[in-house]
């Protein structure tokens, strides 16, 4: 064990992982609150995690796995219409986008896909995150979560379901930019 | 689902995480953090009692052959003596039972194997304890390294001192709180469906007399299982003796080892764990400490 290597695994992937974190969690202090559990957990266990070569699959399925736990803890919070974490800081910079993706009458797509996707349950976020954010086949994120490839598959076309009901304008813009 | 809505939603996806935060990486804070875990961790080891517990009683209730005497196996009555009181009865009896545990592990030298392949010595680590499970309240006593790591249950609510003149931590007890054998996989269900058909015990016989008679089993078994997203071994053989009380028809005492595979994740590197469970039945009091620190 060695808080060298630690420290160079944190600092290399810190940033990535808070992302990841933040779309499962919708919130700024959830994000960092859950990175840095899962990280003080990882640090524990550094010495096994690093020999098997992969931390990077235990932090993605301690974040999963944390957020559904998180997630089942206050469901009700999540089930409100409008996410609670609207106006928090991140909800202030969404709304003027750093690539000036705004609607000519103020509406940001991008806020809307945040609150659909934090409509979700937890389990079909994940999926969705680790399946369109982290760029996992089917089958890498159904070993993170350790589920079937048909249980991602469903998951995945459910939330996908989910988040087209509220964005067709968000992928419609998408689309016109690939 | 078509490509284009999933390229759609990766972009998305992007567009929102890119919004999000951009604090810098504490990692001094996690260090500390991670530091002051493993302490606690390795005072909570009773969790390897209880989880033990737990899979005993999973497999000594259910594996096939588990809990089944010699007399009942081959459907003959006992006909010149007692029948052995069966491990499943006397497990399902026993599972709301306080006890008490003596947990020893041994970790590998440096370079070496737990059974010591080298000159260098092994740690050594003991821990006592004792846990109610109808209360959930129980405590740990961990002595290694020349110090001695406390922990407490109460409910969901957890306390640890990493040393004896350490601060109280306190915390929610989280599912996979002093994970070892637990972190076999998310669900311990799972895993005790998987004892269960793994396991196989034989009774042994009886001894004593009168209301001291007991009747001893034996059992061993070995899981092992591959873990194709990090390409590694997740694998351990537990050995073992359980008497069961003649006149109650109680567990009595658990005795067994379990040795880790050494190319497994489990717990830690080649360790073997030898637990001990006694004085079922006798009460278990603890008290929170009086100031403790939110971790």
């Amino acid at each position: 064990m060695t808080d060298t290597e630690y420290a160079a695994f944190v600092a290399a992937n810190w940033d990535r992982y808070l992302r990841v974190a933040y779309l499962l969690t919708g919130t700024e202090h959830a994000a960092e609150e859950l990175l840095q559990d899962t990280l003080v957990k990882l640090y524990s266990r550094w010495r096994r995690v690093s020999a098997i070569g992969d931390p990077n699959a235990y932090v993605r399925r301690m974040l999963a796995n944390g957020n559904v736990s998180r997630w089942r803890r206050s469901r009700r919070e999540h089930l409100v219409d409008v996410a609670p974490e609207a106006g928090s800081a991140a909800a202030g910079r969404a709304g003027g986008g750093a690539d000036g993706r705004q609607e000519p009458g103020g509406r940001d797509h991008a806020v809307d896909l945040r609150r659909a996707l934090m409509r979700l349950p937890a389990g079909q976020r994940a999926v969705a995150v680790l399946r369109h954010f982290e760029d996992l086949s089917e089958k890498q994120v159904a070993e993170v979560l350790g589920c079937s490839v048909g249980t991602v598959k469903s998951q995945n076309a459910k939330a996908l379901a989910g988040l087209r009901q509220h964005l067709d304008a968000y992928f419609e813009e998408t689309r016109s930019l690939l | 689902m078509t490509e284009d809505e999933g390229r759609a939603l990766s972009v998305a996806l992007h567009d929102v995480a890119e919004r999000g935060p951009g604090a810098p990486a504490p990692i001094d804070r996690l260090v500390s953090r991670g530091r002051r875990r493993r302490r606690a961790r390795s005072a909570t080891s009773c969790a390897v009692g209880v989880t033990g517990a737990a899979v005993l009683a999973a497999f000594v209730s259910a594996g096939p052959g588990a809990g089944r005497s010699p007399d009942t196996a081959s459907g003959t009555p006992a006909a010149t003596s007692p029948s052995p009181i069966a491990l499943s009865l006397a497990a399902a009896r026993t599972d709301a039972n306080p006890f008490h545990f003596t947990v020893t592990a041994t970790s590998p030298a440096p370079g070496g194997k737990a059974g010591g392949q080298t000159g260098a010595k092994a740690r050594t680590e003991v821990s006592e304890g004792a846990f109610d499970p109808s209360t959930m309240r129980g405590y740990t006593k961990a002595f290694g390294g020349g110090q001695t790591a406390q922990s407490i249950r109460i409910g969901d609510t957890c306390y640890s001192q990493p040393t004896l003149t350490a601060p109280w931590l306190v915390s929610t007890c989280s599912s996979t709180a002093g994970v070892s054998l637990a972190s076999l996989t998310q669900d311990p269900a799972a895993t005790l469906k998987q004892l269960e058909t793994a396991g196989q015990a034989t009774y042994v016989g009886r001894t004593g007399s009168g209301s001291g008679e007991l009747d001893t089993w034996k059992f061993t078994f070995t899981r092992k299982t591959q873990v194709t997203a990090t390409s590694s071994t997740l694998g351990y053989t537990v050995t073992g003796t359980a008497s069961v009380g003649a006149a109650d028809g109680q567990v009595s005492a658990i005795d067994y080892t379990v040795t880790i595979a050494p190319d497994s994740i489990v717990v830690g590197s080649d360790e073997q764990i030898s637990i001990k469970f006694s004085e079922y039945g006798a009460p278990v009091s603890v008290s929170a400490p009086v100031a403790a620190t939110k971790e």
